[in-house]
């Protein structure tokens, strides 16, 4: 009878610790990784908490200074397929004073990166225009990385009619 | 089928001026998300990862994109010109297929004459 008991309780141990380990170890939250993998092929929703990630990822600890780029998009987008996208970062293309990398990203996509720019000081004038999918209306945020440690940083409203499934 | 890639400037300019550059290419960007509504399968993902320019040999500009640009992407920068020279753009897809196109830029000074790019006297 007591060794019954004894089992009965030992199993019921093991099944509750399962169920622990399983909630802790796999939570339905598939690890996603900056430079997307080929395997991740399935349906993704966006998620903040990786955003924001990503984003103290680029900035770090380093200070923004103001009045840096100019961002260009409409106020109101019909087709979230084609998103017409300008900026400007506001530098002298010199040696020592020109833009490194440019990050390009859309909140709230289920990949927010979007694009990333490489400049160099041959190029006279720091503007790029392209177009880009965004699944919901959401902020549009561009981040320059300047060559001497300075951070630029622009954030604007996009209201999308019609979402792409990107 | 071969696809289409378009490259487009202005032909002729003056030293120091700013040139605007538009590229453009035939492209499903296959995001890697979309499944079909009957079957049920995930297109896989196939994108043009990256974009590089070339001024005579060196490299000006580069892009590095991701899923969330659109479909037959057109990108647009500058270029300032010092000495008449090629311009090349390669486009790069998920499966390091490259596909290339190049023009040929003339630069011209205050006097008319061609900036060439090898210096020599007679």
């Amino acid at each position: 009878m007591e060794k019954l008991k004894r089992n009965t309780l030992k199993k019921l141990l093991v099944l509750l610790v399962s169920c622990i380990g399983k909630v802790s170890y796999s939570n339905g939250n598939p690890y996603r990784d900056r430079f997307q993998s080929y395997r991740q092929t399935f349906r993704i929703e966006p998620n903040p908490i990786e955003t924001e990630r990503i984003i103290n990822n680029i900035i770090g600890e380093k200070k923004i200074t103001k009045n840096l780029v100019d961002l260009q998009v409409p106020d109101t987008v019909e087709d979230g397929n084609v998103v017409p996208l300008t900026f400007k970062i506001n530098c002298s293309m010199k040696k020592d004073d020109y833009p490194k990398k440019v990050h390009v990203l859309a909140l709230e996509n289920p990949f927010p990166e979007v694009a990333i720019y490489e400049f160099f000081p041959e190029n006279g004038n720091a503007e790029v225009s392209f177009r880009c999918r965004m699944r919901t209306s959401s902020f549009i945020m561009i981040i320059a990385e300047m060559n001497d440690g300075r951070i630029g940083k622009e954030k604007k409203y996009v209201d999308v009619m019609l979402g792409a499934c990107s | 089928m071969e696809k289409l890639r378009r490259l487009k400037y202005k032909k002729i300019v003056k030293v120091g001026e700013n040139v605007k550059i538009k590229t453009l290419a035939e492209h499903e960007m296959e995001t890697g998300v979309r499944r079909d509504n009957i079957t049920g399968i995930i297109y896989p993902r196939l994108i043009i990862q990256s974009v590089i320019a070339k001024y005579n040999g060196k490299i000006v500009f580069k892009a590095n994109w991701f899923s969330g640009v659109s479909a037959n992407p057109y990108l647009a920068f500058y270029i300032t010109a010092k000495e008449s020279g090629l311009i090349e753009i390669e486009w790069k897809d998920d499966h390091a297929t490259t596909s290339y196109k190049r023009g040929y830029l003339k630069v011209i000074n205050e006097k008319g004459n061609e900036v060439l790019p090898v210096k020599y006297d007679l």
